[in-house]
Parts: C-alpha cells; structure tokens; sequence
C-alpha cells in the first residue's frame, strides 16, 4: 500500500476477485472514505465490463496483427510530403515583408503553380490576419490566383484548395471590417467546396463559423446564433472541441447583443466547464466573463462577482494585463450601480487610470461615465460634469465616430444646462458600449 | 496504421459497411487528409468525424440496399458526441485486444467473452487456477496498459 492509498494491482485485484483480498472489510472501509481509489477501482472495473462485449472481440479478430499502409498512399504522402517543403523554401523567404512579397508576383510565375504553395500561402494567411490583416489579405488572393491557374485534371481536391483560399480571403476582410465583401468570399468558398467530389462537413462548418462572427458584426444576430450553433454541431463531430467552444462562444455573444441575458449565460456556463476540463484556458477565461457580464445584466449580483473573480484568475494565470484592466472596471462598475458607491467609485476612478495606461481609449471614456453616473448618483455634480466634458472617442469607421460624438454632445448639452442625470449618463454610456457591435444604431436621447 | 484500424473499424462494425467497400473508404479519408491537409486540431478526431461522414454518404448514396439507422444519423450536441465517444471507444479497445495477441487474449476471451470458468480454463490450458488467476491479472494491466497508449497517445 501506497502510504493511505491502494495500489493499482491491489484494486485489479480487487476488481477480478473481491474474495481473494486479506482484510477485505478494511478494504472496503477505505473505498468508503478515499474517492480517490474508488474512482481508480471505477476505472478498473469498467475495464473489466467492457471486455464482456463482444464487439470489440469482434474487432480485434478482423484487425490484421501487423500492417502497413498500402504502397500507393505512402508514395503520395511522400510526393505531397517533398512538393510541401519545395513550396515552403519557395515562399518562406518572401513573407517576411508585404512589400517583398507584392514585388515577387509570384502568381505570374510557373513555378509557384502548385497546390503545395496555395496550402502554404493560406497557411501563413491564417496567422497574419490578426496582425497584418492587408498583408493577409494579399496572400489569400495570390492563393486564390494560383488556384485559378492550376489545372482541374491534375489536382485533386481543387475545391477544398480553393475553398480554404476563399476562406482565407473572407478572414481578412472580417479583420479589416470590409464584411460585405467577407460574405462575397464566403458564399465563393462555400461554392467551391461543394464542386469537390466529397465535400467535407468540417471545411463547411469552418465557413459557417466565420460567417456567424461577420453577422454578429454586422448586427445579424438571429443569423449568428443559428450559423454559430450549426457550426458547433459539426465540430462536435470532428472532435474539434477548440473549435466547437469557439462557436459557442459566438452563439452566446449572439444572445448576449440582443439582451437575452438569461439564454446567453447558460450557454457562457457550459463552454465554461467544457473550457475547464479541456484546459483551454483562453476561452474559459472569456466564457467566465462573458457569463459575468450576463448575470450582472440580470442582477445576479453573487453569481456574476463569483464569475468575475475566476475570470481575474485566469487572465492572471495567462499574464493578460488588458483583460484582467477590463474586468477590474466591471467588477467596480457593477458595485456602483449595486449602490456601493464608498468602495466602488474608488475602484472605479483606479480602474479609469488603468485602462488609460494600457492605451485602452474608448474603454477608459466609458469607465469614465460609469464614474460619472455613480458620482451623479451620489451628488457629487461638479466632478461629474467636468468628467463628462473630458470624454472623447474613436472609432475605426468616420460614420460610428459621428454617432458617439452626437452621443457625447448631448451629454456636454445636458451637462451645461445644469440638469444632466444618472440615467443621461448611463444611456449615453450604454450606446456608446453597444455601438461597435452595432455601428448603424442611432442615437436617440432619452428625454 | 493505428488510425486506419481504428477507421476501418468504424466502417465495418459501426456502418456495417462490407470489408472491401469499409478499406476503400478508409483509403479515400487518408489520400483526402494528405491532399487537403486541414487544420485540425486533434488529428484522429477529425480522420473519425471524415469516416463518419464517409459512411453516411455510403449509404445514402445506397439507400435501397439498406436503410441507415436513427443511430447512424448525426444528431445534435452531446448525442453525437457520446455516441462517437462510445463507438471509439469500443473501438479502441478492439485495437487493444487485437494488439494483446496470444495466450493473454485467448484467456481473456475465454473469461470475460466466453464466461468460462477459472478451473475450465485452467483444464483447457493444462495448469492450476492459480496460474490463471494470475495470468488474468497480468493480462488485463498488460491490456489497461496498451488502451490507454491508445486513447492517449
């Protein structure tokens, strides 16, 4: 015995032949106490169970001891194998530098017109969309040119070639927020998909999953709950658990646009302990602040403070500044308009200067108005209005820009007119909140 | 080579897809793999979800001569899930006892499949129950061991 735990031999044996262990009343006594090695002994048993069906027997007998795989397909694997990293010393030299890489114009030439340099273009398109999302762009439509060029009769799969070079395109052009233009890719890699002899599920989730994320953009919301969720289902089946956490990530956010708080949060909850077992911990940490902000919507007060806290736990763990900035502020912001103003408008005011340290603009102007409607609430009007009037916002598009600043000029008037209240801030403050989620919105004053 | 029993498997014993036919598709999900190479994750996931899709393309594509299963239809969330999770899992454990080979598979067989008794094999193999109880015993770690180089590779 393991100092206080049985050993795997003694609960297989156990397992086997409960008659055949010496003192088999302390034995039990202890499984009673240590669901450690009840659980090991559970493990065993199953084991143990399983061999009874007889389907696995079956298995094994129709299972050749020892095979290899068949000369055809080794030879491909290795001609696709030597083709991949010629492409490869091709390219890789020219993506260092956007500039470089125009210059190459390596689609007008022979010698880049393989479906082993669309591969590795669409590749390194999918990791620069973050970054460089022009450049990204730039090697999706090379790819896309390359693919064109390629002939039909020689290549196979050239739908799924195309497809993801399609795919590619519409990623860009989501980061660099041309979204009419990423559904045009996206109905184009859809299309090519679906021409390849056997169309595979998973490449057409992965276009439902982009498109969901181009719809809850674009205020589609009903559209991106459905394409999110129809996604999920597929890779579910794929065994794509990242993926499919992604996606619901995205059918919750759906929700969550459309102030269905109480079907948004469930859906935050499950990604929540699937994120936990699976040990993603990047989408855990957005689920449980995504769940937060739920319950905070739906004053629940306990529930989303206890979301919040694991939430900065995670965001610690994985040495997030930014977020762990931003959950600060709505932990405050919540305490606040929870009507603890001694503790929170302090959080709050701390909170502001953290976000405007990390360069965090438009999120310190809102944290600013959340401070300012707490200190309205609390009679301070002076340090609110001068708050008011300090508050400034950018936007990457002109026409969302002109809707906040209409936004803020109502408030300034407000604020000069000497009869500003908390609900003037706060509905100014949740405009301006919801605008780049929904960025045709207008604003219409309360009063 | 353990992706294609697993694959092949799955055609044959869950699709009921014939021997012949089951290889042939195994073959299509792994030129396709090669050629398309996609981004996933977790590689056999992903070769199990194609062969699942494969087999029901396979029957659709034969409906008159056999219908496909409610079972065999992909289902919505956690069904799906559980069911590919069972399926593999059997599966896996076929490849496990195929692996085992020899006197440990042919006593567990025995035991656990034939529910015969200790003292019957013990007469069958010509030595003690004692033997094999422990020959039991060492089998089934021997076959923990090998599933779960298997399932977690």
């Amino acid at each position: 015995m393991n100092m206080s735990h049985y050993t795997e031999n003694e609960l297989s044996a156990y397992s086997l032949r409960p008659e055949s262990v010496i003192d088999r009343e302390r034995f039990g006594d202890h499984l009673a106490s240590c669901s450690e090695c009840r659980e090991a002994l559970e493990v065993i048993q199953a084991f143990d169970a399983a061999l009874h069906d007889p389907l696995p027997w079956k298995v094994a007998d129709s299972m050749p001891n020892s095979g290899r795989p068949p000369g055809a397909l080794l030879s491909r694997a290795r001609a696709i194998a030597d083709a991949d990293a010629h492409a490869r010393t091709l390219v890789e030299p020219l993506i260092h530098s956007a500039i470089r890489f125009r210059e190459a114009r390596i689609d007008q030439d022979e010698q880049f017109r393989t479906a082993s340099v669309v591969r590795f273009l669409c590749n390194a398109a999918n990791g620069m969309h973050e970054r460089q999302p022009e450049f990204g762009l730039l090697l999706a439509d090379t790819a896309l040119s390359i693919v064109a060029s390629l002939p039909e009769t020689t290549t196979p799969y050239l739908g799924a070639c195309a497809g993801t070079a399609w795919k590619e395109r519409a990623n860009a052009l989501r980061f660099l927020g041309r979204f009419k233009e990423a559904e045009e890719a996206l109905d184009h890699a859809e299309e090519v998909f679906h021409s390849d002899r056997d169309v595979e599920p998973f490449d057409l989730a992965i276009v439902d999953y982009v498109r969901a994320t181009v719809c809850a953009e674009t205020e589609r919301f009903e559209d991106s709950v459905r394409l999110a969720r129809k996604a999920a289902e597929q890779f579910v089946v794929y065994g794509d658990q990242r993926r499919y956490l992604s996606a619901r990530l995205v059918e919750g956010f759906g929700y969550y646009c459309v102030d269905r708080h109480a079907e948004a949060a469930p859906i935050f909850e499950s990604v929540i302990g699937s994120a936990r077992a699976a040990n993603e911990m990047w989408i855990l940490g957005g689920a449980l602040a995504n769940a937060a902000a739920c319950y905070s919507h739906l004053r629940e007060r306990d529930k989303a403070s206890a979301f919040y806290t694991e939430a900065l736990a995670v965001f610690t763990m994985l040495d997030v500044p930014t977020e762990r900035a931003r959950i600060r502020w709505a932990v405050a912001a919540m305490r606040v308009e929870g009507g603890d103003c001694e503790d929170g408008l302090a959080e709050l005011a701390d909170s502001r200067d953290e976000l405007i340290r990390f360069g965090l603009s438009n999120d310190a102007s809102l944290a600013t108005l959340d401070l300012a409607a707490g200190l309205l609430a609390s009679g301070e009007f002076d340090q609110a209005a001068s708050l008011c009037r300090s508050i400034a916002v950018t936007f990457a598009s002109e026409g969302v820009t002109r809707s906040a600043q209409k936004a803020l000029a109502y408030l300034r008037e407000a604020v000069t007119s000497g009869d500003v209240t908390p609900e003037d801030v706060r509905d100014v403050r949740t405009f301006l909140g919801r605008l780049p989620a929904r960025p045709r919105q207008e604003f219409l004053p309360i009063r | 080579m353990e992706h294609e029993r697993l694959l092949r498997s799955i055609a044959q014993f869950r699709f009921d897809i014939p021997p012949g036919d089951a290889e042939s598709l195994v073959h299509d999900i792994f030129a396709s793999y090669l050629e398309r190479q996609p981004d996933a994750i977790d590689v056999k996931a992903y070769l199990v979800g194609s062969i699942n899709h494969a087999c029901r393309h396979y029957w659709r594509k034969r409906k008159h001569e056999a219908p496909l299963l409610t079972e065999h239809e992909g289902n919505a969330y956690g069904d799906e899930r559980a069911r590919v999770e069972l399926w593999t899992l059997r599966l896996s454990l076929g490849a496990t006892l195929a692996r085992l080979g020899g006197k440990c598979s042919e006593t567990l067989r025995r035991y656990y499949l034939r529910d015969e008794s200790v003292e019957a094999i013990a007469t069958n193999l010509e030595t003690s129950p004692a033997y094999v109880w422990q020959l039991l015993s060492s089998c089934r770690k021997r076959a923990r061991q090998i599933y779960t180089s298997i399932t977690h590779p």
